[in-house]
């Protein structure tokens, strides 16, 4: 069984492989980064709960300019798909 | 009915459906059916608001203009200034959210349940619009030579001055093009997240025996209702980033130097 698995796998395995291991790694960068803003949040608005509002706004928009940081990567990975997805079809 | 929401693959959800060969696509209407949806709804609005204080959706309608008006644009760009920039980020603001929330919205309003800002064609052309303003902004208030010469800030060794004229020329365009990619991937993340849990629905109870498929069915949609919910949140954030990310670099190349 091994040996089939192992004979199955090609190149363009590995590409599919790379990408969605990309994929991954790049959502563990803004699952940290995420996690960080979100703590350092509840921790400031537990200092000094009448700047709950601002906190707030500034949570917000930081964790989507770190989403957006971790769907470059993303993006990156599905132009890897379609172009293995080319190769394999064209 | 079931030809338009059934796909070969998870991606035929992502990318655009042709309907007219090369001339006409599925976000082609999507963004057609926001641009009357914005201009007859607002005239609509405008003309009920006109006399005294407006209530009931004129009101909201006039709550969320006044919100972007204060909270994105005056804060960034000061009241005169802003006054005229005003209507393009209106425009702009709207014309993202309408097209966010109609990628959401079921069967009969969106024939196909597809974002026209998930194409990157549409949010590309968007932050073209942007780069447009930045660039003619700063070109009006410091003179068209004097905008590119003060690119790189008072205080910087001469030497210095080519490479941080160079990084700063990169930095032009890899804004807009952020820009583009966060809104373009933002939507295509979510549709795609919600594609494929649709597929559980379909695939797992194909593969295993009935009493599987119903539980993995249960829970597939349990996740959909969340993304969907969060999806909401997304398309709201995601137009107001793009908004206030515009307003900011239109402030900065038309910042005085001090």
């Amino acid at each position: 069984m091994l040996f089939s698995l192992l004979a199955a796998v090609t190149e363009v395995s590995w590409g599919y492989f790379g990408a969605g291991l990309g994929a991954g790694i790049a959502t563990i960068g803004a699952g940290i980064g995420i996690g960080r803003i979100a703590s350092t949040a509840a921790e400031s608005v537990a200092r000094q709960p009448e700047a709950a509002g601002d906190i707030r706004g500034i949570t917000i928009i930081t964790a989507a300019f770190i989403e957006g940081v971790c769907l470059f990567a993303v993006v990156v990975c599905m132009l890897i798909q379609g172009s293995l997805e080319k190769a394999i079809t064209g | 009915m079931s030809a338009l929401l059934a796909a070969g693959s998870v991606v035929d959800h992502l990318v655009d459906t042709p309907l007219l060969g090369r001339w006409l696509s599925a976000h082609h209407v999507l963004l057609i059916l926001t641009a009357l949806a914005a201009v007859l709804g607002f005239r609509t609005v405008a003309r009920r608001a006109r006399a005294g204080a407006p209530g009931g959706f004129p009101g909201l309608v006039e709550v969320a203009l006044v919100w972007v008006r204060d909270e994105i644009v005056y804060p960034w760009l000061g009241p005169e200034r802003g006054r005229k920039y005003l209507f393009f980020f209106w425009t702009l603001f709207f014309f993202i959210l309408l097209n966010n929330v109609l990628g959401l919205l079921p069967f009969p309003f969106n024939l196909w349940g597809k974002a026209a800002t998930g194409n990157i064609n549409v949010t590309a052309s968007l932050a073209l619009l942007t780069f447009l303003l930045v660039q003619a902004s700063g070109m009006r208030q410091h003179g068209r030579l004097g905008y590119w010469l003060h690119l790189v800030p008072h205080g910087i060794h001469w030497l210095m001055w080519p490479l941080i004229f160079a990084i700063e020329l990169v930095g032009l365009v890899t804004k807009p093009f952020a820009l583009t990619v966060r809104l373009f991937a933002n939507m295509t993340a979510g549709h795609a997240i919600l594609a494929v849990l649709v597929g559980f629905l379909f695939g797992v109870a194909h593969y295993a025996n009935a009493a599987i498929g119903g539980a993995a069915s249960v829970a597939s949609l349990a996740f959909m209702l969340f993304i969907m919910l969060f999806e909401t949140l997304v398309a709201l954030i995601q137009a107001y980033i793009f908004t206030v990310l515009s307003a900011i670099f239109v402030s900065l190349a038309v910042a005085e130097e001090h």
